[in-house]
């Protein structure tokens, strides 16, 4: 159910950590439904990106949400404009419960009952963490706490979802479990994702477009299967 | 050892005493941890600001305005006065590190104690008192000797006590702010990106803390009868070591913590007549000590006291 | 004007050196000469906290954070000085090593417990220190020692010019010129260490931006001994106090001197030694002339009897404003004023970039100083 309406258009986009220059220049694109993967080296600024996305570095050029420019923004207004951030390393509040966490996740919303709604309606989708709504989340194994940070994610009801290295430090059958739960709720619901990942195998097999980048620039983008097909892309930017 | 140590009376006196000085530190190691959770810092102006609530109560009383209104004024002026240093003086400093920030509580310190005493005199003053605070102000329980009983001071103090730490409770555990103070206090950048307000709950630690800490200098005050300018100089000790016990960042623990060292120190000087004197802070440096050698993140703290 | 370049280590190099130090120690010894027994008492009081302020830079400078108890470092010295010259007899010479050993062990077991820890530790057991300690002295076993209880400890230090000293100076004079001789060794030793490996690494990272990464530079042995050191320079500091007041008192070592300390190191520079007697000189003269100008604005004189009050909110101010705008204190100008007319770069760089090489040490400036007093670079 990919639309050719681009939700995020990216153009020039700038970043800087203090003085030290992260993005030069960068372009890109996510359309309405799609899921589309950032690959590229370590330090390349995948991060980077999605923290300038969300307002959390020193931004110039232009971002554009439906339209919505967010560069210049603080992190709270962005939110409010509907991205919500999947951080790297997950960034659960370990000392709240499952539920607290969900619930800090829809802190921008002001309707009780759909909020309330919600929380059911992702207990659903991982009924994991309806088991376990009233213990410490910080208790819970690192596939739990991605799933909860996932779910904490979309409690903002975003238009598009920014995940950052959703496998790191998982086993291969759990990310695999979590990737599929990914697809779900991007087919079922049409959540629109921007995925940065190491495993890019496995996010290339999922997601429908994808870019490389390289210190601080795109350097390739295309659609996921092409890429995946191509083996003088694959060798030359995703090694292997 | 004391010659009083079976007397029942007797220590039922120290139990009180201990009690309500240990109410005083657990006010002053709350807000202290109301400050840390959020910020990651240590405000060592707390007790200044606390004793500059307690002198616009005096100043208030004086003006005729009811004790209790006075308090209840003075700390809505406090909360703004701490949320507003939050947010005008230590945020700028935040991102260069732990050295400047202390500094900076430490200038606050020197100039609110100064003002102080220039605006109200060095000499101390009749404290404000909103607890009843007569010789005949007490429930006598036995006749002693020593006489045991609980004075309406003692007794308000640990209503106030537990009052605050329900509201406390409430506040934190059962409301949307509450909720993202927690968030914020576990995991600054996860709040970040859930689009809470990171520094409005810093604002919000603060200013509590600064409500609360005028609350513990009215009650300090009262205790010692006189006001000065140095009021909370020693409290401030007692209050760090009581956080330092409970962990900082446990609001049970400052709780806790300060009852504890409350009863150490009131109750090792009073059993042990070996040593001689006010040895308050030499026990609360020793508490430290202690904690730092055995548990350093406090017997309810989650993370040791380190910036990350 | 183009500075005149000048090679690190090269013989001009050290003639320049020779030159500045001399000059120094002309001034230092021109004081007593010239002034008066109450001015001169201050330039001595300068002498004693710029010594005791030195060792708080190095514990800014070693460990990143800041040392809330200096007072009770500088406190075990006075005492230890006092009671040992006047209830045992000591020579006042020989009680220096005592208190300069009890500093540093005294230094050792604060800082072991709490530089094993990172973060605010060392702030909290060090302000617990500082505050804990005022009242030791009062107890009565301390009484025993010999404290003097709350009331203090008198002490004078009664030391006629000895008769080969053909100099025309009082006898005060001739106190101050063993203080400056005492102090003149201790900044010596404490450049060194900062021109050492070790230190040059550590001011490299000098700015108070990097302060905080600072303390996990250094293992916890290397932070501990620098504490330990620190709360030797604050000990000696309190010895030399000594010579200068006729009583120790609890009261006196406590906090509020303690503030003092931290706002002299943060206006002279924190981690420099040039700084230290900056901030030596604002510790006496920046309260002396407050209260004299509070005491004679009418207005200010009429809020209060204690116009000695202004000076903390002016210390306080100055702390904020210096936090803020200075980071670096004062002593970076001192360097950059010296700068101008000469530049003294590395030996291996010299061929290079001479003038953009960043500005070594001389002696800063030919102001009254405790000895050779050098900006640490």
């Amino acid at each position: 159910m990919t639309g050719t309406d681009p939700l995020l258009r990216v153009a020039g986009l700038h970043a800087a950590y203090r003085s030290v220059k992260v993005l030069h220049g960068l372009d890109l694109e996510v359309r309405r439904g799609e899921v589309v993967v950032l690959l590229g080296a370590n330090g390349a600024g995948k991060t980077t990106t999605l923290r300038a996305l969300c307002g959390m570095v020193d931004t110039q050029g232009s971002v554009l949400l439906d339209g919505v420019e967010l560069v210049g923004r603080s992190t709270e207004w962005i939110v409010r404009q509907g991205i919500a951030h999947v951080p790297q390393g997950r960034g659960i509040f370990g000392v709240l419960t499952v539920e607290e966490n969900m619930r800090a996740g829809a802190w921008g919303r002001r309707d009780a009952k759909g909020v309330d709604a919600d929380i059911e309606r992702w207990y659903g989708v991982f009924p994991r963490l309806a088991e376990r709504r009233r213990q410490r989340a910080g208790g819970m194994s690192g596939g739990e706490q991605q799933m909860l940070a996932v779910a904490r994610a979309l409690m903002a009801r975003p238009k598009l979802l920014l995940l950052d290295e959703p496998s790191l430090g998982l086993a291969q059958i759990v990310t695999r479990g979590l990737f599929r739960q990914l697809e779900e709720i991007n087919r079922d619901e049409g959540m629109s994702m921007l995925i940065v990942e190491q495993n890019a195998e496995l996010a290339l097999s999922f997601a429908h477009r994808g870019y490389v980048i390289e210190s601080g620039h795109i350097v390739l983008g295309g659609q996921a299967a092409d890429i995946r097909a191509d083996e003088g892309m694959r060798r030359a930017y995703l090694g292997y | 050892m004391s010659p009083h140590i079976g007397n029942v009376s007797y220590l039922l006196s120290l139990l009180t005493t201990g009690l309500t000085s240990g109410a005083l530190y657990a006010f002053v190691a709350l807000a202290i941890v109301l400050v840390y959770k959020t910020t990651t810092h240590i405000n060592l102006a707390q007790g200044e600001m606390a004793a500059l609530g307690a002198f616009i109560v005096l100043a208030l009383t004086r003006y005729g305005v009811n004790v209790w209104l006075a308090l209840v004024i003075s700390m809505a002026l406090s909360f703004g006065l701490g949320a507003g240093i939050e947010r005008g003086l230590i945020r700028p400093l935040e991102r260069r590190g732990i050295f400047p920030v202390v500094l900076a509580t430490l200038a606050l310190f020197l100039v609110i104690n100064a003002v102080m005493a220039i605006i109200w005199g060095t000499q101390p003053v009749p404290a404000p008192a909103p607890l009843p605070n007569g010789l005949d102000a007490k429930i006598d329980i036995l006749a002693g000797p020593p006489p045991f009983f609980l004075t309406y001071r003692a007794l308000g103090t640990y209503v106030i006590l537990l009052a605050v730490l329900a509201g406390l409770w409430l506040l934190l555990e059962r409301t949307k702010l509450g909720l993202g103070y927690r968030a914020v206090a576990a995991n600054r950048e996860a709040a970040q990106v859930l689009g809470i307000p990171v520094g409005r709950m810093q604002m919000l630690g603060w200013g509590i803390a600064a409500a609360l800490g005028t609350v513990a200098a009215v009650l300090v005050a009262e205790t010692v009868n006189t006001l000065d300018f140095n009021v909370m100089g020693s409290i401030l000790i007692f209050g760090l070591a009581a956080a330092t016990l409970g962990g900082f960042d446990s609001v049970p623990g400052a709780a806790v913590g300060g009852l504890v060292l409350g009863m150490i120190v009131t109750f090792v000087p009073g059993l042990f007549t070996v040593i001689e004197g006010d040895l308050g802070l030499i026990i609360a440096l020793a508490v430290v000590l202690v904690v730092l050698l055995v548990r350093p993140q406090g017997f309810f703290g989650t993370k040791p006291l380190e910036r990350v | 004007m183009t500075p005149r370049v000048i090679v690190e280590g090269s013989r001009r190099h050290r003639a320049w050196q020779g030159a500045g130090l001399l000059l120094a120690a002309l001034v230092v010894i021109a004081l007593p000469v010239l002034l008066d027994d109450f001015r001169l008492g201050q330039f001595a009081l300068v002498i004693a906290y710029s010594v005791a302020v030195l060792g708080l830079n190095l514990v800014s400078g070693f460990t990143g954070q800041v040392s809330l108890g200096h007072g009770a470092f500088f406190g075990i010295g006075a005492y230890t000085t006092a009671i040992l010259f006047t209830d045992h007899g000591w020579p006042y010479l020989a009680t220096l090593p005592v208190a300069a050993l009890l500093g540093l062990v005294l230094g050792f077991l604060v800082g072991m417990p709490a530089l094993r820890l990172h973060g605010l530790y060392l702030a909290v057991v060090t302000l617990a220190v500082g505050v804990a300690f005022p009242v030791l002295l009062t107890q009565p076993i301390a009484n025993k020692l010999g404290t003097g209880g709350v009331a203090g400890k008198t002490v004078f230090v009664n030391w006629t010019k000895p008769a080969w000293f053909t100099l025309d100076v009082s006898n005060l004079g001739w106190k101050y010129l063993v203080m400056a001789a005492v102090a003149a060794l201790l900044f010596w030793l404490a450049t060194g260490v900062l021109r050492s490996r070790v230190g040059r690494s550590l001011t490299a990272l000098r700015d108070n931006e990097t302060a905080a990464a600072v303390s996990g530079v250094w293992p916890a042995e290397v932070k501990t001994v620098a504490f330990a050191v620190s709360a030797m320079y604050g000990a000696l500091g309190g010895s030399l106090y000594v010579l200068t007041t006729p009583v120790v008192s609890p009261a006196g070592i406590g906090f509020a001197i303690t503030l003092l300390f931290i706002t002299a190191m943060v206006l002279g520079g924190a981690t420099t030694v040039a700084g230290a007697w900056i901030g030596g000189l604002a510790m006496v003269f920046l309260p002396y002339y407050t209260s004299q100008w509070a005491g004679q604005v009418g207005f200010l004189a009429s809020v209060t009897d204690q116009p000695g009050l202004f000076s903390n909110v002016i210390y306080g101010v100055i702390l904020i404003v210096f936090i803020y705008f200075l980071p670096q204190g004062l002593a970076p100008f001192f360097t950059k004023a010296r700068s101008r007319f000469v530049a003294i770069v590395p030996a291996a760089a010299a061929p290079a970039l001479p003038a953009a090489a960043e500005a070594p040490a001389v002696p800063a400036s030919p102001a009254p100083s405790p000895g050779p007093v050098q900006s640490g670079r």
